[in-house]
């Protein structure tokens, strides 16, 4: 579709390069198209589709204040429907803004690897073929998708600063959130699920599904929860991303830097005298199929995977070039993605130690600055049994040093992680 | 309580430029379509964030500026989003022809008459934004920050911000014309305290309708906010069980929200995800409990309104009333295929996206009852004090709460002990039979936003008084 807009990307950039007081800029230019398909089980409810275009732009001003360097940061969106005249009179005020902004100064990206890359968008054929996988073998007179939203996106972003990074790149999205219900003896049960890709694959789509379904129908046998004290417990899937993103915080040096994390590099950050499996988390740009890959950070810096903590000792600290530059450590990068590598727990080491394993909570939650985490439990096994309701929580410094992990790994939206992380001691507030 | 009506609400210069844009499309596409709506909306805002280690400022979280157009042809309803003035109207025309699925089959919805209404809103505003300099906003928060900052050594930071926007929403058909402007001020303050390593965090929003005349509450914060994240400092996990509690009015709002509001969104009910649907017209909760929903049942609230993203007046829903399951809360759509009246609930998180059935301001009416009595008729049980989030689970009816803190209360009385974090879970047609006592207390908070499961997030406010119930905690 043909873009108007009332004022040129060259005309602005070309402005600023005058302004003296603008010290440095970066503009984040993004295009997105959507194709939305919304079911009320396999009949279609409404279609929509989106076309916008976004303009992201921060502007730095220097100052001097008593021999020390200041460097202020004002953030602003330019909308597509602004003209010349009125970017240029919101730029001004942000630029007289930033001199109030008394943040130490901090340089930004100077260099990138100008290498643009392109992934296969999702054409009208495509999308018919990926719902046709979706609800391809879910009709039962028990139960299926209830309901389900999918959204195929393509955006292309391009970002450029003051000091020569320009790099752009497209991103395919595919979004599924399908609600999945089976009739159990005592009442009918859901489970609300994600599917997250880049392209078609139906035969991942149709074996993804297969597992759901396996899991509303274990929902459906399902009986209350038992109480149960410093136990032995297993969580799989996001809730072992969301576990574990909490070493992501406490190594990020906006953390570290805020002193909202006390994790410094050299030093162990999985408790003292560890008796589990040792934690190795790398940050990564790229994993197959993964909607959040992308090569180049916010800022426009080329990522390469990057180490931050090894076998339970921080390496190294990773996050925008401000904060790594603050510390005094190497630029790094702001990551999209999280690969923790696998561990030593067999499924036959789990079968032996009779633990609670949960498979879906409503809302697993970990909190990065305590460490106390907690869910209310939607789908687990206690004895083998399919279990539902009660919650489980604790504090992840009470868990650490004895957490397995599983020598099986597996991959979801926010990264690598192993299949299943083994916890002790931890409470169930049930029946 | 209701949102007063102004007859010429003054819309940003954007939308007052793109209205004859909007009449065209309308105009053109009425040829071809039977049902033609489009809705602009403009909101802009900035956010001044302060705290020891960092000073911005940047786009209101909310901002965002673009239209979506909404058709209806042989049965089906379809949609298109954009955010810029397109030169050629078949542009427009163009987006709107999906190809068609071989494969699947389309809903057919009734065709929709839309009765001829104009109407407009203007929100209150004593210190519009726009009144200050940044410096005055920067200096307003330094002197928070030091004052916060000098209360204990134990203060690692202290996160500031300050949040204005203004609302333009103008909502175009072949047969309305409604538009709407308010402002909404947002402070936080989020304080984070450490001993050795021990480290804790309190959290305070504040937000309403209104001007900067908010940041004064925000400035008599600080100091409370600062020693309750102190407090925490002392705070233990609270041992698993089913205890008697009072939940503040916050926490009465968290209840009345994630129980039983979302259970009551009736594009739940055309799914068959709402588990309430066999429960209209029957008890299902004590004769205690009283509960609402609506635009226009609270003032100048985060989710007060004139109209919803659908062009639907917003209104005061009573959800339960002594106890009885009255009614459930509406998108248009919803009340088409369910062949109820809309309730003016279809709300959208920007012009970007679907419009759902979602909750407005939604609280617990208060009874007669005190804080006081309620302590003093509990042997053993809490205090839950502060919320942090919560999830719903409409069709099985469990409930997800994370609340912050909590008292313990010992015959009759508290003793200081604070248990932190508390996750509270049970089942709610338990937790809200149970509820034996409500106060006379009455209050409402917004400064948040509540997403449809794990995605939608709209400005909502919720509340009540305090009420008494039994509930599971760990």
């Amino acid at each position: 579709m043909a873009r108007d807009r009332a004022f040129a990307v060259e005309d602005l950039v070309n402005w600023m390069a005058d302004q003296r007081a603008l010290s440095d800029w970066r503009l984040t230019v993004k295009r997105s198209d959507t194709q939305e398909y919304f079911f009320i089980r396999r009949q279609l409810d409404m279609r929509r589709a989106k076309n916008v275009e976004k303009f992201d732009l921060v502007l730095y001003r220097d100052f001097e204040e008593k021999g020390e360097f200041y460097r202020g940061l004002y953030q602003l969106s330019l909308h597509p429907t602004l003209s010349f005249s009125e970017a240029k009179t919101m730029i001004e005020k942000g630029i007289e803004s930033a001199k109030f902004l008394k943040n130490p100064y901090f340089p930004i990206p100077e260099e990138s690897r100008v290498k643009g890359f392109e992934t296969t968008q999702t054409s009208a054929f495509a999308a018919e073929v990926y719902l046709n996988a979706l609800f391809d073998g879910m009709e039962d007179p028990e139960g299926g998708i209830n309901s389900c939203e999918i959204v195929f996106e393509n955006v292309t972003t391009s970002i450029r600063n003051s000091r020569g990074v320009f790099v752009s790149f497209t991103s395919p999205r595919i979004f599924a959130e399908v609600v999945l219900d089976w009739k159990g003896e005592r009442e009918e049960v859901e489970l609300i699920e994600y599917l997250h890709a880049q392209t078609v694959d139906a035969d991942s789509v149709r074996k993804e599904m297969s597992q759901k379904r396996y899991l509303v129908q274990e929902r459906a046998k399902a009986r209350p929860t038992r109480s149960a004290r410093e136990h032995p417990v297993v969580l799989s899937r996001e809730a072992v991303g969301e576990f574990l993103s909490y070493y992501a915080f406490q190594t990020s040096a906006e953390s570290v830097y805020q002193k909202s994390s006390l994790a410094q590099p050299g030093r162990p950050i999985q408790g003292m005298n560890p008796t589990g499996d040792l934690l190795t988390l790398t940050m990564v740009p790229i994993l197959e199929n993964n909607p959040n890959s992308c090569l180049y950070d916010q800022e426009g810096s080329f990522l390469e995977p990057l180490t931050v903590i090894r076998e339970g000792e921080a390496r190294e600290l990773w996050g925008e070039r401000r904060f790594t530059f603050y510390l005094g450590r190497q630029a790094t990068g702001y990551y999209p993605l999280m690969k923790v590598g696998p561990g030593t727990m067999t499924r036959e080491d789990l079968r032996e130690r009779s633990a609670v394993e949960v498979a879906r909570f409503s809302d697993f939650q970990i909190d990065p600055l305590t460490g106390d985490f907690a869910g209310e439990i939607r789908l687990g096994w206690q004895n083998g049994h399919p279990v539902t309701g009660g919650s489980l929580s604790g504090n992840i410094h009470k868990v650490e040093t004895s957490m397995r992990f599983s020598n099986e790994t597996m991959r979801i939206e926010k990264g690598e992680f192993p299949a299943f992380i083994y916890l002790e001691n931890l409470d169930i507030s049930g029946q | 309580m209701s949102v007063p009506h102004s007859p010429n609400a003054t819309l940003s210069p954007f939308l007052q430029r793109a209205k004859p844009m909007m009449q065209s499309i309308i105009a053109t596409l009425e040829k071809e379509y039977a049902f033609v709506s489009i809705l602009g909306t403009d909101v802009a805002g900035t956010r001044y964030g302060l705290s020891r280690y960092d000073c911005t400022i940047r786009d209101a979280l909310w901002n965002s500026r673009g239209f979506v157009i909404r058709v209806y042809k042989d049965g089906a309803f379809s949609e298109y989003a954009f955010n810029h003035i397109p030169d050629d109207l078949n542009e427009i025309s163009e987006a709107l022809k999906f190809s068609k699925l071989r494969s699947f089959e389309s809903f057919q919805y009734p065709e929709y008459e839309e009765s001829p209404l104009v109407d407009s809103y203007t929100g209150p505003c004593l210190i519009r934004p726009n009144t200050w300099t940044v410096s005055q906003h920067i200096d307003a928060m330094k002197n928070m920050l030091a004052r916060g900052l000098a209360i204990s050594e134990a203060v690692v930071d202290l996160k500031l911000a300050i949040e204005e926007t203004e609302w333009n929403k103008l909502y175009l058909s072949g047969k309305r014309e409604l538009s709407q402007n308010y402002r909404m001020v947002q402070c936080y303050i989020n304080p984070i305290v450490r001993e050795g390593e021990n480290t804790k965090y309190a959290f305070r929003g504040i937000a309403r309708q209104g001007g900067l005349e908010i940041v004064e509450e925000m400035e008599q914060a600080i100091e409370p906010t600062l020693r309750e994240a102190l407090m925490l400092l002392k705070s233990e996990p609270i041992p698993p069980g089913v205890y008697e509690v009072i939940c503040s009015p916050e926490i009465s709002g968290l209840l009345a929200h994630e129980a039983f509001g979302h259970g009551v969104e009736m594009d739940m009910f055309v799914k068959r995800r709402a588990k309430s649907v066999a429960y209209l017209g029957k008890p299902i909760g004590s004769p205690l409990v009283r509960m609402h929903d609506g635009a226009r049942a609270a003032a100048n609230q985060p989710g007060s309104y004139l109209f919803d993203d659908e062009g639907v007046l917003g209104s005061d829903t009573t959800i339960i009333e002594d106890g009885i399951f009255k009614s459930g809360i509406s998108d248009l759509l919803s009340a088409l295929r369910l062949k109820t009246p809309p309730t003016g609930n279809g709300r959208r998180e920007s012009y970007e996206r679907k419009a759902y059935a979602r909750m407005t301001n939604t609280f617990f009416q208060p009874g007669k009852q005190t804080k006081d009595e309620m302590i003093r008729s509990i042997s053993d049980g809490v205090l839950l004090e502060k919320m942090a989030s919560g999830m719903e689970d409409p069709k099985n009816w469990g409930i997800q709460c994370m609340i912050h803190y909590g008292y313990e209360i010992k015959d009759g009385r508290v003793t200081g002990r604070v248990f932190s974090p508390i996750i509270m879970t049970g089942y709610v047609p338990d937790l809200l039979a149970d509820i034996s006592m409500v106060s006379g207390d009455f209050e409402l908070s917004g400064s948040g936003a509540c997403g449809k499961g794990y995605k939608e997030f709209v400005k909502v406010s919720d509340g009540g008084p305090y009420i008494k119930t039994k509930a599971r905690l760990g």
